[in-house]
């Protein structure tokens, strides 16, 4: 058990120590330890995948403390899981930003020290430590926003640093009641806790309070259907290397966090408010980005459609769902990281933002579109890429039809929204700008993984429907025999085709003529002030609901 | 009783303030406040009657419960931290576009 403590501390402190390092000495030969540094963190990372398939979960109590009140330290596949993100989203932004970005000392010093501390996120047991590390991150990748130095980007980040503040005021709220309710801090202990207050009494008590304003804390952070506004904000304003990192990896400590909340509070049942939620949250993320004419933003709002796929398939807490989620979450941080990072080259070669300015990248640079059309072939689920392992499990997660038809639905917005997007790989030829080699390297890293990772998951997978650990007791229960036997035939592959030709339809007659009232869509800003007041309703729905 | 009131009051306060003010100074303030009023509830709360203070002292009184206090303090310096780094951000706000209005920012930004 030695070695998981030596993991888990130096996951935690190796990038810290090295930040501080770099800060301290200010020199270009210290700013080449994060290479190192990394590797050992792959190191580390691998070693904890071994161990923990070996001995299962572990904790630990910080300083020897009785456990109801210290902090303690768990690490479980959850977690693993977003380990492995992270330690790949820095590789791939360290070599994406390191021709321009290696001298820079300060840069160097923010994400390595964002590193440790999303690292010590994963792993705390306790709501308070949550909450100290939660808003750690959130005033770090607040700074890494403003790190354009131009005025859009210094407004997006307040917008994001005061409202996402303003969520973890709510979520501060929320855990102090939650501790002069139990007694306790700790996530463990507290579920027995409150399963045993709630068996006593079912009337409206504290502990409703409790879960709504913890609830909708987290809800802020995974930008879900009322109060998004500051994901696209702070997505289209930032560098593309920071925003594949807001995307890729940090709107999901939203969903961690509810990943990691709704079991401790398993007495309050909102599946079907969770679905309809996620829901609402990928319709409004379609809606605006079939509308957006900023490549970055038909992104943006496309991360918010997925992050509400995500949730939907979370919502019945049905295993294959979970499966489904958790191959989702790890392949839209490697497409949309890709997709990101090729928009931010485009970007900075040509000078134009607007999808109908650029035109013709797959003539000039016929390499980088290979990648980016790879990573949109995965994120509409075409068949042999990555996103239909995990969206065709996703599609079965819900409980009857409908729910069913509705995972279509936001597919097929996907297909619209990647068809416009798309158009700047075709039409005529623009002047070509050479692009930064160290780009195309990030770039094709993540790229080989997603190739790689699609092998990987579909054993996986396959696997893991093979073994059992599937209890199916839901109305489709073809649905688990389905995807175990129809991954590759006629039937998938022809059920891609109709999707992508009824998308090209619809984004020909409808989407393509500009309408005005997209104009207005566009356009359409939630001031910060009526966010706020949407956020107040949006909690008075919730303790309506529970 | 009356300071739990109190300090639901400063809340609600600094909640209308924040979805009502104009001025994004007033909005960091009012930001401020409320971080301020919800670690003031909950010292209120914490700080029953009829305990002695969390310090060994010779007297065999009860002590009240340490950790709420312990933990507000570090809300207070994490308060502290986020109301100075948006303040920072007004400044280079008011450099780029001279102005504090929320809604002076919106028209600039349309305009670009």
């Amino acid at each position: 058990m030695n070695t998981m403590i030596i993991i888990s501390q130096g996951l935690i402190f190796a990038p810290i120590v090295i930040s501080i390092l770099i800060y301290l000495f200010n020199k270009k030969i210290i700013n080449y330890l994060v290479f190192p540094i990394q590797f050992a963190l792959t190191t580390m990372v691998i070693k904890l995948w071994f161990l923990l398939e070996e001995h299962g979960p572990f904790t630990y109590v910080l300083g020897g403390y009785n456990q109801r009140i210290a902090v303690e330290l768990k690490m479980d596949h959850l977690s693993l899981l977003f380990m492995m993100m992270a330690v790949l989203m820095w590789w791939s932004v360290i070599i994406y930003a390191w021709n321009h970005k290696g001298k820079d000392f300060k840069f160097l010093f923010f994400l390595m020290f964002l590193e440790g501390s999303f690292m010590a996120f994963l792993q705390v047991n306790d709501f308070f430590t949550f909450f100290v590390l939660l808003e750690l991150i959130t005033i770090i990748s607040a700074i890494l926003i403003l790190y354009k130095k131009d005025g859009i980007s210094v407004k997006a980040g307040l917008y994001y640093l005061l409202f996402n503040s303003l969520g973890m005021v709510i979520y501060f709220f929320g855990i102090m009641l939650l501790y002069f309710k139990t007694g306790t801090l700790n996530m463990t202990i507290s579920q027995s806790i409150i399963e045993q207050s709630f068996i006593s009494s079912h009337s409206f008590s504290i502990l409703h309070v409790s879960f709504a304003t913890i609830f909708i804390a987290m809800c802020i952070k995974a930008a879900l259907f009322p109060v998004y506004e500051w994901l696209p904000r702070a997505h289209t304003a930032a560098p593309a290397y920071i925003s594949a990192l807001l995307s890729g990896l940090l709107v999901k400590t939203g969903i961690y966090g509810l990943l990691r909340i709704l079991p401790i509070f398993n007495v309050f049942d909102v599946s079907d408010f969770l679905f309809y939620l996620g829901f609402f949250t990928a319709l409004s993320g379609i809606i605006f980005a079939v509308s957006q004419k900023d490549i970055k933003g038909i992104l943006a709002f496309h991360t918010i459609s997925q992050i509400g796929l995500i949730i939907m398939s979370l919502a019945y807490g049905s295993e294959i769902g979970y499966i489904g989620a958790y191959l989702h979450l790890f392949n839209h941080f490697l497409f949309k990281s890709i997709l990101f990072f090729g928009a931010g080259l485009i970007i900075n070669n040509y000078g134009y933002r607007r999808v109908t300015e650029i035109h013709g990248i797959f003539k000039t640079h016929p390499f980088l579109s290979i990648m980016m059309i790879i990573a949109i072939l995965s994120i509409t689920g075409a068949p042999f890429f990555i996103g239909f392992i995990s969206k065709s499990m996703m599609k079965y997660s819900g409980i009857n039809y409908f729910h069913q038809i509705l995972f279509q639905l936001i597919g097929l917005g996907t297909v619209i929204s990647f068809i416009k997007f798309s158009t700047i790989f075709i039409g005529k030829k623009q002047k070509k700008n050479p692009l930064d080699i160290g780009g195309i390297i990030g770039i094709g890293f993540l790229t080989s993984i997603t190739v790689m990772s699609f092998f990987f998951e579909l054993s996986w997978s396959k696997t893991l429907l093979k073994i059992g650990r599937i209890s199916w007791d839901y109305g489709l229960a073809k649905g688990y025999d389905k995807i175990q036997h129809s991954m590759f035939t006629i039937s998938s592959v022809a059920e891609f085709s109709i999707m992508a030709m009824l998308a090209y339809i619809i984004f020909k007659l409808i989407i393509k003529p500009e309408a005005k009232f997209y104009h207005t869509i566009r356009h359409f800003r939630v001031k910060f002030q009526d966010a706020v007041i949407y956020l107040l309703i949006f909690l008075a729905a919730v303790l309506n609901y529970i | 009783m009356i300071d739990v009131i109190i300090a639901i009051a400063v809340i609600g306060v600094a909640l209308y303030g924040i979805a009502t003010s104009k001025n994004i100074i007033k909005t960091i303030i009012c930001f401020n406040i409320l971080q301020a009023a919800v670690i003031l509830l909950f010292i209120v709360i914490a700080g029953t009657t009829g305990y002695d203070i969390p310090i060994l002292t010779s007297e065999n009184l009860v002590p009240v419960d340490p950790l709420p206090q312990a933990l507000m303090i570090t809300a207070i310096v994490i308060s502290a931290s986020v109301t100075a780094l948006s303040l920072m951000f007004f400044v280079k706000i008011f450099h780029y576009y001279g102005t504090s209005n929320w809604e002076t920012l919106i028209s600039k930004d349309e305009s670009q």
